[in-house]
Formats: C-alpha cells, sequence, structure tokens
C-alpha cells in the first residue's frame, strides 16, 4: 500500500540524505582543513546543519510511527504494542537494535551541531575543520550502519494489527526513558574529544590548544556516562530482582570500558596541562576510549558473545569490527607517524610528586580496564582455540577489581596532597595525619556497626582516609575562596572523589554484608528475620490489557505493606518478577515474590534480602553528578579561551 | 624505536591477533551436541504425567525411550511438532519402537493440554516441578530431544528443533550400532 | 600557609609518634575485624554463595543467583533442595550441576591450562608496568647525581641524545625480564588460589550414586555375562534389600541359568525365583517386568498355563518395555494353544 509504505520510504529518504550530507561534509572539511580553503570550509555549516536536520527528522519519523502505532513496519511489529502506555511506546523505539542506532544518530549529530555552533567563529582553522572532518566521517558512518544493516524502516509483512511491545522488562519503570539516552549522551560525546585529538596528529598541532578547548566537553561527557552507568545498576536493583546493582556481564563491562579510560584521561590531563608531559599518553587514552565505545558496541550487538559462530552470521556485527578496525588502525599510523612531534621536553622529578601521583593512577586504570577487556573477551579466545564454551563471571572480576578499588582510594587520598614537581613525602606526612586518623575512626566504627572481614574494613578505612584529604582540600578552598571555594576543576573534583568514596563504600558494605533468607508467610502469622518482622496481609490479583499480576502484601515492622509481585505478559508469555524495597539511611529491606503462587491461598513465599548502604549508592552518583557540574563551571569570565585559567592554576595552587 | 611507535606496534599487533581469533574460527556441524551424560546411565527420573499417572525411567529399561522437552509457547518447539508426531506414529507402529515423552518445561498443564488436542500427538508428557529433570539433564533451552538406549545409557542429545526424519534416520543409526 | 602551620604544629617528632600511633592501631582493628566469622549465616544465604558460581548455562556470563532466566530459576531450585537436604557440600552441589550442564556453567576460570592466562595475564601486567616506572625513576635519579648537569628524572621524552644508547637501556630491558618472571610468578599464584578447583569431571563412571550405577553396569552385562550381572544385582540387594530393579533381574537370570542345570537345581531355583518376583510384585504392584517374568516362568518352569495366562495379561496392561513385551508376544501363542484356546 503506497500509503502504509510512505513512511518507510520517507525514513529511508531522509537517511540517505543525512549519509550524503556527512559524508560530503567529510570532504568538505577536509579539503577546506588541506587547501586552507576558505570558501569550501563555508560549506561545512550548511553540511551540519542538513545532516543534524536530517538525523532529527529520521528519528522524529520513527517515533511517529511507533507513537501513532504504524505496523506496516517491521521494527514497529517488534516493539510497538496498541497495550503498551504512551510513554513506555515512546521509549520502545530505543529499546532494539535499530532503534538504538537511531538514536546514537541523533546524539551524534547534535554533537556535531554543539560543536560546530561552539568553534562557529574558528571554523577555518585547520584543527577544527579536521575535527570536523572526523566528526561528519562517523557521523557518515552511523548514517551508513543506519541506511543498511541496522534499517529501522523495513516494511514488515501486511495484515499485522498489533504486536507484542517492548520486552516486559523495560515496561515497568520509568528509569527506562532516561537510562539510554543519557548513556549515550556519554558515550557518543567522546567522540568529540576524539576527534579532536585526531585532528591534532593530523594537522602535527603540538600544542595543547585543543586539549584545553576540549576539556569541558570530556568532563561533560564523562559526566553523562558516569550517571548512565549509574542508572543502569539502579534500574538493575528495582526491576530484575536479584537485589544486586551491577553483574559484571558484557553489556556492563561495553559501558564501564570507556568510562575507565575516560577517567584515566581526565586526570592524565592535568600532568599535560601543567608539564606539557604524557601527550602521547593521553591521546592514546583518548582514542581508546572511543575506540572501546565501537568495541563495545560490537561486542554486544553482533551476537559474537553468546557465541564466537554467531557472529558471522550477524549483520551488523562485520560491520561493527571492521569500523573498530578502521578507526585502530587510522589511530596507530596517525601516533606511529606524529607520535614523537608531540613529545616535548621535561620529567617527572620525583614518584611522590603530583605526577609521580598520577603515573600510578594511570598504572591502575590501565590494570583495570585490561582486566575488565580481558574477562569479557577471554571466553571468545578460548572458543575459539579450544571449541569449547567458558565462562568469565563475577568471582573473576570481584577478585581482580578489588585490589585495584583499594588502591585507587590510596591514590585518591594521597595524590591532592603531593605538591606538583618536587618530592613531597614529608608534606604527606604533615598533611594526611588528619585524614589517616579520621580513616582510622571509620574502621572502628564499622567494627562496631559489626564488619567483618579484611576488604570491607579497608574499604571503610581507606575511604575514610580519602574522604579526609579531600574534605581537607575543600575546607581550604573554601577558608581562601568561600564560596566558590566549591566551584572549579580541583574542587568540583573533590566532590567528586566523595562520591566515588561514597560508592565504593557502600559497594564494600552491601557486597559483603548482605543477609538474605526465604520465608513462606502465612496470612495472620508473623515472621521475623535479622530484626525485622513481616506479616503477610493479603495476595491480590490485578489484570489489564496486557498482563494480569499477582502482588503480596507484605507489612515490614507493622508498618506499611510492601507489594512485590510476579507479573505473567500474556502477550508474550513471559513471567516478570518486581521486586519492593523499604529504603532507609542504613539499609534497604529488598522483597521478592517467589513462584509458584498459589491464588486464594493465603500463602506466599518471599524472599528477603538486608542490604545495607545501599541508599548511599544514589547519593554518592548525585554528588559525582553535582561535583561533575561544578567542576566545568568556570570560575571567572575569561577572556582567552585557550589557556588554563590562572584560577584554575590557583585552585591546584591551594596545596602547592 | 621511539616509545611511541613501539607501542603503536604492539597495540597494532594485539589488535590483529584478536581480530584474526575471531574471524578464524569454524563451527561444528554435528546433530548431536555434546553432554557430559553421552555413555553415562540416564539421571534417575520419578515424576507423573499430566493425568496424574506415576512414571519411573528405570522401570523403561528394555525400550528405547525419547525425551522432548517442551513449552507450548517456544516457536521452535511449535515448529518441530508434526515431526515428533510422525516419529512417534511410526515407532509406535513397529515392534521394539522407541517410547515417546514430552517433558513440560515451565509450562503449565492446562496450556499443554489444549496443545496436544489442537496439534495431535497422544503420548505421555510429564511433569517437572521446578525444572529437576532439566537440571538433572543439563537442559538450559527448550527444544532439546534426548534418546536413551533399552540398558539406561543416554545416547544422544539434539539441540533445537528437529526436521522429518532425522530422529528416524539417528534411531536407525542407533539401532544398527546396538545390533552390531 | 602561615594559618596552616599555625594549626598543625607538631614537631616531626610527635608527628612520627602520631604516625607509628595510627597504623599500629589500624593493623590491630584490621587483625581482629578480618578474624571475626562472615561466613553464611542462613540456607538461603548459603544456596546465594552457591548459585553465585554457577553461571546460568543460556545468559552471557550472568551467574545462575543473578539470571532470571528459566533455566537459572531451575537450577536455583535445584540447588535448594539439595542445600535443604543438608546432605552435600558446596563444592558437591557445583559439581552436580557442572556434571550435568558441563564445564562451561563453572563461573570461575580454572587455575591451570589455558583458561589460567585470565588470571596472570592482568597481573603480569601489573607487575611490568610498575617495574618500567621503577626504573624509569631510578634512572632519573641516577641521572640527578650530576652526570648530565641538567635536572634529573626520567626523560618522558626520548630527545635522542642520550637515551638511544644501548647502556642506558640495559637496565630497563632487565628490569622488564624480571617483572616479567616476577609477574608470571605471582600471576600463578593467583591463578592456583583463585581458580575453579573442580576438575572437569567429577566422575569418570557412573554419574549416580553407587546403587545406580550397579544397577547400569549389571544392566550392560546384562545377556552375555550372566554371572556378574547377577553378583551385580545381589550387591544392590545388600544395600538396598527392596530394590525392585535388582529383585526382579536377578530371579530372572538365575531363572534362566538354571535351566541347564540339573532337576533339584532348577526346582530349588524356581522356588525362589517365585517369591523373589512375588515379593517384587508386591513392593510395587505397577512394576511390569516382575509380572511379565513371572508369567513366562510360572510358564515355562511351572507348566502352569492358567495362572501364565492371568499373569501375562497383567502384565501386558501394565504396559512392558519393547523386550520384555517381545518376549511375552512371542510367548502368547503357546500358552493359548496350552490353554487350548
Amino acid at each position: 500500500m503506497l500509503v502504509a509504505s510512505a513512511t518507510a520510504h520517507l525514513g529511508r529518504a531522509i537517511l540517505l540524505v543525512g549519509f550524503l550530507a556527512a559524508f560530503f561534509g567529510v570532504f568538505a572539511a577536509a579539503v577546506g582543513a588541506r587547501r586552507n580553503d576558505r570558501k569550501t570550509l563555508r560549506l561545512v555549516p550548511r553540511f551540519v546543519l542538513l545532516s543534524t536536520a536530517m538525523a532529527v527528522a529520521a528519528f522524529g519519523v520513527m517515533e511517529w510511527a511507533m507513537v501513532t502505532r504504524d505496523f506496516s513496519l517491521e521494527y514497529v511489529q517488534k516493539v510497538g504494542s496498541r497495550s503498551t502506555p504512551p510513554l513506555y511506546n515512546f521509549a520502545a523505539v530505543w529499546s532494539a537494535l535499530e532503534g538504538s542506532i537511531l538514536m546514537w544518530v541523533l546524539v551524534l549529530a547534535g554533537y556535531l551541531a554543539a560543536a560546530a555552533w561552539w568553534m562557529r567563529k574558528r571554523m577555518n582553522e585547520p584543527l577544527i575543520a579536521w575535527a570536523m572532518a572526523v566528526m561528519f566521517a562517523v557521523l557518515a558512518f552511523f548514517f551508513l550502519l543506519s541506511y543498511g544493516p541496522a534499517n529501522p524502516f523495513v516494511i514488515g509483512p501486511p495484515g499485522v494489527t498489533d504486536g507484542p511491545g517492548p520486552n516486559p522488562l523495560l515496561q515497568n519503570h520509568i528509569l527506562v526513558m532516561f537510562h539510554p539516552p543519557i548513556l549515550y549522551l556519554g558515550y557518543v560525546g567522546m567522540t568529540v574529544p576524539f576527534a579532536f585529538a585526531i585532528a591534532a596528529l593530523i594537522t602535527g598541532k603540538v600544542e595543547d590548544g585543543w586539549l584545553h578547548l576540549t576539556r569541558r566537553w570530556t568532563v561533560a561527557a564523562w559526566g553523562f556516562l558516569t550517571f548512565g552507568i549509574a542508572l543502569g545498576g539502579w534500574w538493575s536493583y528495582e526491576v530484575l530482582g536479584w537485589s544486586g546493582v551491577w553483574a559484571w556481564d558484557p553489556v556492563e563491562n561495553a559501558s564501564l570500558l570507556p568510562w575507565i579510560t575516560g577517567t584515566a584521561y581526565i586526570h592524565s590531563v592535568m600532568v599535560q596541562e601543567r608539564r606539557g608531559l604524557l601527550r602521547v599518553w593521553n591521546v592514546s587514552l583518548l582514542i581508546a576510549t572511543f575506540s572501546l565505545t565501537i568495541l563495545g558496541t560490537f561486542l554486544t550487538r553482533s551476537g559474537v558473545l553468546n557465541s564466537v559462530h554467531a557472529f558471522s552470521e550477524s549483520d551488523i556485527g562485520p560491520w561493527l569490527l571492521v569500523s573498530f578496525g578502521v578507526i585502530v588502525a587510522v589511530s596507530l599510523v596517525l601516533i606511529f607517524l606524529r607520535g614523537d612531534q608531540l613529545r616535548a621536553g621535561g620529567s617527572v622529578e620525583s614518584l611522590f610528586s603530583r605526577e609521580g601521583a598520577f603515573l600510578v593512577n594511570n598504572v591502575l586504570f590501565a590494570v583495570f580496564a585490561f582486566v575488565v577487556l580481558l574477562g569479557t573477551v577471554f571466553p571468545l579466545v578460548v572458543e575459539a582455540i579450544q571449541q569449547r564454551q567458558i565462562v568469565v563471571g563475577e568471582p573473576f572480576f570481584d577478585q581482580l577489581t578489588v585490589p585495584i578499588g583499594l588502591t585507587m582510594l590510596f591514590i585518591m587520598a594521597v595524590a591532592p596532597v603531593l605538591p606538583w614537581r618536587r618530592d613531597g613525602s614529608e608534606t604527606l606526612s604533615q598533611r594526611l595525619l588528619g585524614p589517616s586518623v579520621f580513616g582510622l575512626a571509620c574502621i572502628a566504627i564499622s567494627l562496631v556497626a559489626g564488619a567483618a572481614g579484611l576488604a570491607p574494613l579497608l574499604a571503610f578505612g581507606l575511604g575514610g582516609f580519602a574522604a579526609g584529604s579531600a574534605l581537607r582540600h575543600l575546607w581550604r578552598a573554601v577558608r581562601v575562596q568561600r564560596l566558590r571555594g566549591f566551584v572549579g576543576r580541583a574542587n568540583g573534583g573533590m566532590i567528586v572523589h566523595l562520591g566515588v568514596i561514597l560508592i565504593c563504600v557502600a559497594l564494600a558494605a552491601s557486597n559483603s554484608f548482605t543477609r538474605s533468607q526465604e520465608i513462606d508467610l502465612v496470612v495472620g502469622r508473623v515472621a521475623s528475620f535479622a530484626g525485622h518482622t513481616f506479616e503477610l496481609v493479603d495476595v491480590v490479583e490485578q489484570r489489564d490489557a496486557r498482563s494480569q499480576s499477582v502482588r503480596a502484601l507484605v507489612s515490614v515492622d507493622g508498618g506499611r505493606a510492601y507489594a512485590p509481585s510476579i507479573t505473567k505478559f500474556t502477550r508474550i508469555g513471559m513471567n516478570v518478577g518486581t521486586p519492593s524495597v523499604r529504603t532507609t539511611l542504613t539499609h534497604d529491606i529488598y522483597l521478592t515474590l517467589e513462584p509458584p503462587v498459589r491464588q486464594d491461598s493465603g500463602q506466599a513465599r518471599i524472599k528477603v534480602f538486608i542490604k545495607p548502604l545501599i541508599l548511599w549508592l544514589w547519593i554518592g552518583t548525585f554528588v559525582m553528578a553535582f561535583g561533575t557540574l561544578l567542576a566545568v563551571l568556570p570560575t571567572r569570565r575569561r577572556r582567552h579561551r585557550e589557556a588554563p585559567s590562572i584560577h584554575d592554576l590557583r585552585d591546584e595552587a591551594i596545596d602547592a | 624505536m621511539k616509545p611511541a611507535r613501539i607501542g603503536a606496534l604492539a597495540v597494532g599487533f594485539v589488535m590483529l591477533a584478536l581480530v584474526a581469533v575471531l574471524v578464524v574460527s569454524d563451527g561444528d556441524t554435528d546433530v548431536g551436541a555434546r553432554s557430559p551424560l553421552l555413555g553415562q546411565p540416564a539421571p534417575a527420573i520419578e515424576t507423573t504425567t499430566i493425568d496424574d499417572q506415576p512414571f519411573t525411567l528405570a522401570r523403561r529399561k528394555g525400550s528405547w525411550v525419547v525425551f522432548n522437552f517442551f513449552n507450548s509457547t517456544c516457536v521452535p518447539c511449535i515448529a518441530e511438532h508434526p515431526s515428533l508426531v510422525k516419529f512417534a506414529e511410526g515407532e509406535r507402529a513397529r515392534p521394539g519402537g522407541a517410547e515417546f515423552y514430552t517433558v513440560v518445561n515451565d509450562d503449565a498443564d492446562a496450556a499443554i493440554r489444549d496443545f496436544f488436542v489442537a496439534n495431535g500427538g497422544d503420548w505421555s508428557k510429564l511433569r517437572d516441578t521446578d525444572g529437576a529433570i532439566a537440571v538433572a539433564f543439563g537442559v538450559a533451552k527448550v527444544p532439546e530431544t534426548w534418546i536413551i538406549d533399552p540398558n539406561g545409557f543416554v545416547r544422544l542429545r539434539i539441540l533445537g528443533a528437529v526436521t522429518d526424519g532425522v530422529l528416524e534416520a539417528q534411531m536407525a543409526r542407533l539401532r544398527e550400532g546396538a545390533n552390531s | 600557609m602561615t594559618t596552616a602551620s599555625r594549626r598543625m604544629s607538631l614537631t616531626p617528632a610527635a608527628r612520627r609518634i602520631a604516625w607509628a600511633v595510627v597504623l599500629v592501631a589500624t593493623l590491630v582493628l584490621l587483625v581482629f575485624g578480618a578474624g571475626r566469622n562472615t561466613g553464611p549465616l542462613t540456607q538461603q544465604e548459603r544456596i546465594d554463595v552457591i548459585t553465585k558460581r554457577i553461571a546460568c548455562p543460556t545468559c552471557d556470563g550472568e551467574s545462575v543467583f543473578v539470571s532470571r532466566a528459566s533455566a537459572a530459576q531451575a537450577i536455583r531450585a535445584e540447588v535448594a533442595r539439595q542445600v535443604g537436604d543438608g546432605v552435600k557440600t558446596d563444592d558437591e552441589i557445583v559439581a552436580y550441576v557442572a556434571d550435568r550442564f558441563g564445564g562451561q556453567v563453572l563461573l570461575v576460570p580454572r587455575g591451570s591450562g589455558i583458561e589460567a592466562l585470565v588470571w596472570v595475564l592482568p597481573v603480569v601486567l601489573a607487575v611490568v608496568l610498575v617495574g618500567v616506572l621503577i626504573v624509569l625513576f631510578r634512572r632519573g635519579n641516577r641521572g640527578n647525581r650530576g652526570i648530565d648537569g641538567e635536572s634529573g628524572g626520567p626523560e618522558m621524552a626520548s630527545t635522542g641524545t642520550t637515551d638511544g644508547a644501548p647502556a642506558n637501556r640495559r637496565p630497563l630491558v632487565i628490569t622488564l625480564a624480571i617483572a616479567l618472571v616476577v609477574g608470571i610468578g605471582v600471576g600463578v599464584l593467583v591463578a592456583r588460589q583463585s581458580g575453579q578447583r573442580l576438575p572437569l569431571q567429577t566422575a569418570t563412571g557412573g554419574i549416580e550414586d553407587s546403587t545406580a550405577s550397579l544397577l547400569a553396569q549389571a544392566r550392560l552385562a546384562g545377556p552375555t555375562d550372566v554371572k556378574s550381572a547377577i553378583d551385580l544385582y545381589g550387591r544392590v540387594l545388600e544395600t538396598d534389600p527392596d530394590n525392585v530393579e535388582a529383585l526382579t533381574y536377578r530371579a530372572w537370570l538365575i531363572m534362566l541359568s538354571a535351566r541347564q542345570f540339573d532337576e533339584s537345581l532348577r526346582t530349588q531355583a524356581y522356588a525362589s525365583t517365585i517369591t523373589a518376583l512375588g515379593r517384587a510384585i508386591e513392593l510395587d504392584p505397577a512394576y511390569p517386568d516382575a509380572m511379565c517374568f513371572l508369567g513366562i516362568v510360572v510358564f515355562r518352569d511351572g507348566g502352569d498355563a492358567a495362572s501364565a495366562s492371568e499373569f501375562l495379561d497383567k502384565c501386558i496392561a501394565r504396559q512392558p518395555p519393547a523386550e520384555v513385551r517381545g518376549l511375552v508376544e512371542s510367548l502368547r501363542a503357546e500358552v493359548d494353544a496350552a490353554l487350548g484356546k
């Protein structure tokens, strides 16, 4: 039918135009940069406008089709449904592969447009032009993916009037709306500093002007990535029902890897700004961060982790792998050719200086990234070599990352008090005495609260140590600058550190000291566990158009009832358990309903998890977000954008 | 050589190795899948049919037994059903034919009954409370078909849906092997 | 700075004492806390510990504890059952699941073989990087002692003047070699300590307990090696005197062998066979084989066609397995003839 397929054809046409706009944009920017031709470069903003408009239009068409339940499209047949509530239906667009790639195109185009707007007065500079070229190239690739193997506008078989809707796990919590877009704002945002890094390599612009240009972009993208990952953990906790936040599964690891290298970059770049050192390493970190976003998408979308043989059968796998290869190859060639031009004189004098601490930090993050990458990819390698499947799971990652995490807490405490350029071991013993007492107090308090075990106690002690050090810095900054003592890179960074410490401590507590029990509840009888009482009030059943659910109303400690449930989504035949959580500052009481549930029997079997300090995970996340915001705020209005502000340096000089 | 170049070369080499590993690997194409139970005595299964008749696997020694793990909403199970009906009828017709059983995986009795009424197949369907039988065999995903010989040893495991003639051919092969 | 020094005005000596106190106190508290018991306290916690060691067979590396898939739920139920029985240890329960789903459900990679690489490589990398750092700083400090005259420290930039010389690179190479060896050593230790210790196959013979395995062996020996079969069934009956299969088949095989012997032995065998088969039927009235063999024996060795016919009818009603049914059906005609039908 002409009308029914109009949407599909329109969508594909838009994607094609967008691809062409980005494709020609590459040439306009690259040729213009190479020849320093202003007329060609004047085309660049036009191509930006066109490709961004196309990206927005394509996404709009997809959303329109989804919202109007246009079942002529195969994608809508797959994830759309008449009985899905409007909010979840809107989010259904990014619940499967094709829609996610479309959203990637949208976010990337948005970043391209923002970068072009911000640099609009400097579009004639080769560095900026080359950066635009690189961004156009990446955008063109994703447009091509969306036009080709990940086509969301495929016309489905005719006569379909309803669909199953998105996966039920994506339908019972509002977070589904926010987690993927925010994660993509982080993931995709790393393209901007990557583009500038490549541009710097191509143009041989060895000064650090581009660094200062992109610093805020990188921190902002990193902030979104952090928040997105944390939201994923929150979603896992609220929805999945196993009472945890992080399972080290490949999808999570794929989002963690660029975060690790991104964090390493944010810290290591301070050495470059101060002393001009580690340029090649930092450029490599940026390139690695971006490459890992592509590799991560490949690993999770190509099916290669289910079986290494599924990879060659998937549509999108080979494309992503080839693009990963191209990016790595081009970057390696550039570093090979230009790397030594980036080097500057100067050296790191002492291990006990700020530079030395950052070097150790780099080592830690490199090992961390290696552990996560190796663990994720290792089953593939073994399967390819020995034809048998193995699994590398949580115990491996926990075992290796806990020592790394503890060492990081230690560095977090020590590094901010070290001076630049000279040996600071004497200053260490002077400035860290207070924080160390604080750390000792934390261990003592936790022992009184009943903690045990070497790793969690070390986490609490080192966490207190690091918190004391961060608070010390903030205290001194506020004393000198009053409220401005909270703003700016160094101070915002200390607040982010506080957030990280809260998260580490909460993770240590909840991983080590969770109590659990399965309880058979009968109406009228009170059961108790771990100092709390549980009483089954009622077992109710609820039906609606798309599901039927059984809920057990459990009164905790004689107070209000919490209702863990099991929902059967009738269309798909899938049973989904939904937990119910009572949150307090000290611990969460996490309830799940266990199958089989006999309705009208007045009985229910529940599982109770007592999870300490979970709320502090989310508090820590918000502290990190807040600190990131403070870190990107300008300290004072500056005239020159390139040089680091005297106030940035002054923040760091507080301790010098 | 300058460190940057060494680093670039090293990373390049590792990446090449990774890509090579992914591209070069090859899969196997046997009908039968691996299992630690192959050639071992079948696990002791005691359960009931959905009509509440008792069933003990050990009591079936002396017959070939075919277990098909099934769920009425799983698409490949529905697709392979006609082939199973043909196979079961063929075996019932011959002397010494295999006994065919469906093991219900995570499904309700009523749904199973409805499915078989609509699609045919009047062999015994066995209940699997809490998936104990599935765990005993190591069955993670349906459909799976298992063949157990008259001495109670597991002889074949097929993952996924079967097509027409596959089970007949495998039974013939196994019977031939038993006679030789 | 003056405000700061006014606040923390400890003399260096006092500071050193303070640090010593803090470090000793920390050590004491850590040792005290580490020694406290942190094991699972409830049955559910023990189930959680075990399920965290098993991978869900249909997921991407999620443990059975985490996964919501139906296979994972089934395994959780099985683990809960076995923990509830209280007989097996944690390792045995994990082995039970691994024996059925294959080694791929062992979530912790092994500490030996190719899998150990996943433990060893990160440790090697960490040690090597630390070694590189040490060498860079040591080399720098050596330079600091006035050889070049310029400000010392490890050269982060190879300016091509002094660093290209092989003499300067030797400490780096040596340190790298040492770091590699140390790293591999520590890595192997970590692998041994943390790696999966369950063998790939916990049973070389039968997976089941000894009764089932004896029955399986007896069944295999069966028609060809009757003597061994009878012995094996006998051993089953020693530990499980009410085992219906052993009772039935032992009696049947004894009767089969006794047919070759003389009269008195045959009569004795007949009597004991009837008793045993009768007992089996009494224990499990629905067991078809016992009823069928009773019918056959009563006809062949007892000459009683009428009873035999009755037994054989009951046998067929109980749906015997194919081999037994084959025997019965081939006898049917004779029995009918004997009854004059």
